[in-house]
């Protein structure tokens, strides 16, 4: 970098600061004029200069905080759902498997269909006595 | 908490989702959970055989038929007067009149007038008992009554309810019968009837009892009495199977002499049935069956909600330890001098409401031991409780657990009404008192686990405290979820295939037998 290019960067950062002298001025408009980067450059930082001087109208609206709080809520709701979600998804699936489950169980109840077509009589219990007095004093006792 | 934990409560949760939205697992559920305290429908219903005493007599069959039952049973304990013998004979003579058919009534009529002493009329009426077409003793309404009262405070249909109406069937009136048929057969004084007449009359009486009779127990009466009539003067103790045919064949020939055909063909009839009522109706193994049905349908109705109940006092347990770690002001309840106080008055308190010194004397020395502490504790919390004390905590929540259990398993309904008939346990409330006593004790060895770990380990009890509580609870919690969704589908299973069984039974127990039984080819 030369030297007249190393006053004018200099130059083009104290202006912002301070009011340069008339030797400065001159120097600068000198410079300005035979380089069109250094031209550009100093639009380009004149355009930066006048950002300070504008005015922004700030909102202030009553619901701003609220607002805030609103999406700060669903966020932290968000991160929680994404938490829980493997769990719920379980509960769900699970829920809906075990209510067909259940079901199947509880109507897998068959009543006894009727057979008596056939059948035949036999005693099975040819030793034991059937006796109605012993019997109906045994049934007396158990009761 | 980590992900695999996250997924396994989602699948404890969901599956006692599912057991609370299917209708039957619900009912099962709130037997000994949130209805353990819901009052009994059968310690306040008047249609118990136990509850006849005061009974007033009635014009409507069912009721009739209950008052006279009610007759047999006090007959039976001998505490008859006979001014209820004669309102017991105005009702059934009554009845009879009403229903001619119906041959209870005539024979109930008969064992009243017999237990009197008007053994002429009594005969007759026995006579004219066998004159008729069937035998309905009007049992199953009652039943029915009892079974719909049961649905209702229990909010469903559930195999408990058909197993107390099965035991609630009363054979005493068949039992009766029997005895009465008996007398009648061997009643010879001044008899205006042949013995042949009153012998067929008795085959007929004893054949319409037993195939009117809803039971086995009942049937057998009336089957016994079939055989009895058949034997005529044979002594029991000359009985055989041989001996009961040829008297048999001996009784058809009489009745064939006597020229009365019809009366031959019907006590053939009845005597060919007899042998295949007792060789179809009363399977060797009906009795162990029956009491494992009944088992099974106590079983299903008790244990899910019991470990439901151990759940929530689980889940209690974490909460509340849960809140100890949180709250300073909830830990200043566990520090000197306010634990000690505080044990005092509980221990009064357990004292005014359980009547047990000791009991009440526990809870004051629990919290008392917060009262003694170590210098220098340390100041952060305790985050590892070590081996020792993790397994002390896991034996007291287990033993915890099982006394929850148990306490609402006996607290219940269906085993006040099944134990004692079922496994002969005469009084249910002294074991529930047992079961919430040791409940109540490990309770306050749980308490008292936290300050005697705080003494050896240097940490404040009344933080430790929380921890403790919060680390039992969650344990006790996810164990008995785990017990409760097994043992909710086990039931459910078991309920489903009892119920199916015993509500045939409580309709008609004979007939359930016969369609047992396979065609032969």
């Amino acid at each position: 970098m030369n030297e007249s290019r190393e006053r004018f960067l200099q130059l083009l950062n104290e202006r912002r600061d301070r009011p340069l002298t008339s030797e400065e001025q001159a120097f600068f408009e000198a410079y300005v004029s035979c380089d069109p980067e250094a031209a550009a450059l100093a639009k380009a930082d004149e355009a930066l200069g006048f950002l300070p001087r504008l005015e922004f109208e700030v909102s202030e609206s009553r619901q701003f905080t609220t607002k805030i709080l609103r999406k700060w809520r669903v966020e932290r709701a968000r991160r929680s759902f994404r938490h829980w979600s493997p769990a719920v998804a379980a509960a769900m699936v699970t829920l809906a498997a075990f209510l067909a489950l259940l079901q199947v169980i509880t109507r897998s109840t068959q009543v006894v269909p009727v057979k008596l077509s056939g059948s035949e009589a036999v005693r099975i219990d040819r030793d034991r006595a059937l006796l109605p007095l012993e019997m109906a004093e045994k049934s007396v006792l158990s009761r | 908490m980590n992900l695999p934990t996250r997924v396994l409560l989602g699948i404890g949760l969901g599956a006692l989702g599912a057991l609370f939205l299917n209708p039957t697992s619900r009912t099962l559920l709130a037997a000994s959970s949130w209805k353990l305290r819901s009052p009994d429908f059968m310690a306040r219903t008047p249609y118990r055989v136990s509850a006849t005493q005061d009974l007033p007599p009635s014009s409507e069959p069912a009721g009739a038929a209950f008052y006279l039952l009610a007759g047999a049973i006090e007959m039976r304990k001998g505490t008859l007067d006979p001014r209820e013998i004669d309102s017991l004979i105005a009702v059934a003579r009554l009845q009879a009149s009403q229903d001619p058919d119906n041959a209870f009534w005539r024979q109930a009529l008969s064992l009243y007038l017999w237990h009197r002493g008007d053994r002429a009329e009594a005969q007759r009426e026995w006579i004219r008992a066998a004159a008729a077409m069937r035998w309905n003793d009007y049992q199953n309404e009652r039943l029915r009554f009892l079974r719909e009262g049961l649905q209702t405070s229990s909010g469903g249909t559930l195999a408990w309810h058909d197993a107390v109406s099965y035991l609630e069937r009363s054979d005493a009136l068949q039992a009766q019968i029997a005895r009465l048929g008996a007398s009648i057969l061997a009643y010879q004084a001044g008899t205006e009837y042949s013995d042949l007449e009153i012998r067929y009359a008795t085959v007929i009486n004893g054949r319409l009892l037993r195939d009117g009779a809803r039971s086995v127990r009942g049937g057998t009466h009336g089957a016994s009495l079939v055989d009895r009539a058949a034997l005529g003067s044979v002594e029991p103790d000359d009985f055989s199977h041989r001996r009961l045919h040829l008297e048999r064949l001996r009784m058809i020939d009489l009745l064939s002499r006597s020229g009365r055909p019809d009366r031959v063909e019907k006590a053939l009839d009845a005597f060919a049935s007899n042998d295949a009522w007792f060789a179809l109706v009363r399977p060797v193994d009906r009795d162990r069956e029956v009491d494992r049905l009944l088992v099974d349908a106590l079983t299903a109705s008790t244990v899910p909600g019991a470990f439901l109940l151990v759940t929530v006092t689980g889940g209690l347990i974490a909460l509340s330890g849960w809140f100890f770690e949180r709250s300073p002001a909830l830990q200043r309840l566990l520090v000197t001098p306010v634990a000690p106080v505080l044990g005092l008055a509980l221990a009064v308190l357990t004292y005014l409401w359980t009547g047990m010194p000791l009991v009440a004397f526990f809870f004051a020395v629990c919290l008392s031991f917060f009262a003694v502490g170590a210098g220098g504790r340390r100041s952060a919390a305790a985050t590892d409780l070590g081996r020792p004390l993790l397994g002390l905590l896991a034996v007291l929540g287990t033993l915890l657990g099982l006394s929850v259990a148990g306490f609402a398993i006996c607290a219940s309904a269906p085993f006040r009404n099944l134990a004692p008939p079922l496994l002969g346990i005469d009084n249910p409330d002294s074991l529930t008192l047992v079961f919430a006593t040791a409940a109540t004790i490990l309770a306050g060895m749980v308490l008292a686990t936290a300050p005697g770990w705080a003494l050896i380990k240097r940490y404040a009890p009344e933080r430790l405290a929380g921890t403790v509580l919060r680390r039992l609870g969650i344990g006790l919690a996810s164990g008995a979820l785990i017990a409760t969704i097994a043992t909710g589908l086990a039931c459910l299973v078991i309920e489903v295939r009892t119920q199916s069984v015993l509500s045939l039974l409580v309709l008609n127990e004979p007939l359930y037998y016969l369609n047992q039984v396979e065609p032969t080819e």
